[in-house]
């Protein structure tokens, strides 16, 4: 009885194990940069700037820009900004690194025709 | 309380106690376990592959491991009482109880120190810390090899002789503020069956009747009456990792499961507040065996390796190896560091510092029962020295937990509101109070074993403990003083 429960339990949650998958992939038509403000980059506040083309290289301004900076070691709080407001197609805004050690930055553009793209930055964050 | 003096009994306490003695009170604790533990394999293989974001790595490495010290400093051995590795014990007890005993050669601690570095070395080497999927199957491993040990031998093999996790918290729960123990000695002394280590349980009912006691108010006792001893599917096994409840004097090999409780005919076992770390200051209560004084001694050295794995140092030391002695990839690297990190230096610190000391003190005693009497008092720096680095990792994002939990459900994670942390310099200096503190209770224990050990020698036979002991503290200090760094070990290769 106890395993037909376990088992039913078990079946429960491969179903509700169901993270919904980023929605934005690849977009050939969109290309993200991210430029970071420093030489070296340390712990300690700075400042991040992101930039949108098109196709065909031309900036895209009034896109929606959010970036997400996470630790590939488990334990940190990612860092979240987002930005609503950019001028000739750069986005900028204030960013903090929590910690030394590997970082990367997944930058999320929605166009304001509702298209995306997501792009990933690596970063190896030191010590001041 | 033949060896507690302690009148609180946990166990009274209403409803708690009552859960916990009953019938099913550890498979209440061990239900939610099992259930977690399954929800983080799940995430593991199939979830993100970033750690961050990921239960598997979250739950255990930042949770599990800040919430375990800090139970083992309150409570007690809070998660082998819950443990879901065990649940087949529980659940199935025919299972347990056929079988041959564990060979005889292997009953001590030898494999537990082998398997603590080879955690160590793994989490290291295979940056478990930042991989979702290994540490699933890592969890997936627990359950494997704690279900195929409980059926192959009679006792509970895994918990005493191999498991881990089980080793670390049964050495630090020395410190703990509680302990097993009996009512009444004298119930004990007249007891037939001791069940509290045979158990209770059989395939079949049996009936036996024993003449037992009957106690006076002062504890005396001039007359019997019968008692029927009942033996069940229903029964509890007795303790499976074979201590003896009027016995105990130390959490050592105690996984708080509570079984001699329910398996006492008698209700004379239960679990009591005692002094914290008492058993460290009684001589009598650990056996003086090479295995264990090294266990407790190793554990100290691999907290400050484990932590020096997270500091500028090392990087600059694997560079250093790369450049000087031509290593070729991290493995052998890992290897000699945490061999002669762990292993080797313990091992000759311990026996430099024991003939030294010996020779101060100019003693009769053996290498072996100098260290046997001076191994407890690496409990407390050995547990500072963990506490500060687990509680490090679990107070920069105590919370961090449920966002991950939430994504695991398909939301968006709500990472404002549980972004909670506790400043980095509080953090340390909470580090730095719990090393000293740790270092001081273990400069207590290290007095009283010399002046039991030598009498009026004492200070000389002292001394090269005192030393190592400081060294080891001053060791921690100066890493966790370096900032941390969260990064993978493979970036040297590319
Ligand atoms: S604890 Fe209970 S079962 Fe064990 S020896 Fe004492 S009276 Fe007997
Ligand atoms: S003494 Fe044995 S049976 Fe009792 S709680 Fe400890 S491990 Fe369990
Ligand atoms: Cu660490």
């Amino acid at each position: 009885m106890l395993l037909r429960l376990f088992m039913l339990m078990l079946i429960g949650l491969m179903a509700a194990g169901c993270r919904q998958d980023a929605p934005a992939t690849d977009n050939p038509n969109i290309q993200i940069e991210l430029i970071v403000n420093s030489e070296r980059i340390v712990v300690g506040e700075t400042l991040l700037f992101v930039q949108v083309y098109d196709a065909e290289d031309n900036l895209i301004d009034g896109a929606k820009v959010n970036i997400r900076g996470d630790m590939s070691h488990a334990g940190m709080t990612p860092v979240i900004r987002d930005i609503e407001t950019g001028r000739d197609g750069q986005y900028e805004t204030s960013f903090e690194w929590t910690m030394a050690g590997d970082w990367f930055i997944d930058v999320t553009v929605t166009l304001p025709d509702g298209t995306q793209d997501k792009e990933r930055f690596e970063y190896v964050v030191g010590v001041p | 309380m033949a060896y507690l003096n302690s009148a609180v009994d946990v166990l009274q306490v209403p409803v708690i106690g009552r859960i916990l003695r009953g019938r099913w009170g550890r498979l209440i604790l061990q239900v939610p376990l099992v259930i977690f533990a399954v929800v983080l394999v799940i995430d593991g293989l199939t979830g993100p592959v970033e750690a961050s974001r990921n239960l598997a790595t979250v739950a255990p490495w930042v949770h599990y491991r800040g919430l375990v010290v800090l139970a083992l400093l309150l409570a007690g051995n809070l998660f082998c009482m819950a443990c879901p590795f065990t649940v087949p014990r529980t659940l199935a007890k025919h299972l347990s109880i056929r079988g041959k005993r564990f060979p005889k050669i292997l009953r001590n601690k030898w494999i537990a120190i082998l398997s603590l570095f080879t955690l160590f070395f793994l989490y290291e080497w295979l940056d478990l810390w930042a991989s979702p999927a290994l540490t699933a199957w890592l969890i997936v491993a627990y359950f494997v090899a704690s279900f195929v040990m409980e059926a192959a031998f009679t006792e509970s093999a895994f918990c005493k002789y191999v498991c881990p996790l089980g080793t670390f918290n049964f050495v630090y729960s020395s410190v703990s503020p509680t302990q097993i123990g009996v009512k009444n000695p004298a119930m004990c002394a007249a007891c037939v069956g001791k069940e509290c280590v045979n158990g209770s349980y059989a395939p079949q009912v049996a009936i036996r009747i024993d003449q037992i006691p009957v106690f006076n108010a002062d504890g005396s006792s001039n007359s019997t009456q019968p008692k029927e001893i009942r033996y069940s599917p229903a029964g509890t096994l007795g303790c499976g990792t074979e201590l003896f409840a009027p016995q105990i004097k130390s959490n050592l090999d105690c996984t708080f499961c509570l079984d001699c409780v329910r398996a006492c005919p008698h209700d004379n076992a239960s679990l009591f507040i005692r002094q914290p770390g008492r058993e460290l200051t009684q001589p009598e209560s650990w056996a003086k065996r090479w295995d264990l004084s090294l266990l407790v001694i190793c554990l100290a050295f691999m907290g400050v390796t484990n932590a020096f794995g997270m500091v500028p140092p090392i990087y600059e030391l694997q560079a250093w190896m790369i450049r000087n002695l031509g290593f070729q990839n991290e493995l052998p690297m890992l290897v000699i560091i945490f061999g002669v990190g762990n292993l080797l230096l313990p091992l000759v610190a311990t026996v430099i510092t024991a003939g030294l000391s010996k020779v101060f003190a100019d003693s009769d005693f053996s290498v072996r029962e100098i260290t046997a009497a001076f191994a407890p008092a690496f409990v407390p720096v050995g547990f500072a020295i963990w506490f500060a680095h687990y509680s490090f990792h679990f107070l920069i994002a105590p919370f961090s937990i449920f966002p991950v939990f939430q994504e695991f459900l398909g939301q968006s994670g709500n990472w404002a509101a549980f972004s909670g942390a506790v400043d980095l310099q509080v953090i340390g200096l909470l580090q730095m109070v719990v090393l000293v503190g740790g270092f001081l209770w273990s400069m207590v224990l290290a007095q009283r074993a010399a002046l039991r050990l030598y009498q009026r020698a004492g200070l000389p036979g002292l001394l090269p403990w005192a030393l190592l002991l400081l060294l080891l503290m001053l060791a921690a200090l100066n890493i966790f003083s370096m900032p941390m760094e969260m990064r993978g070990t493979n970036f040297l290769f590319g």
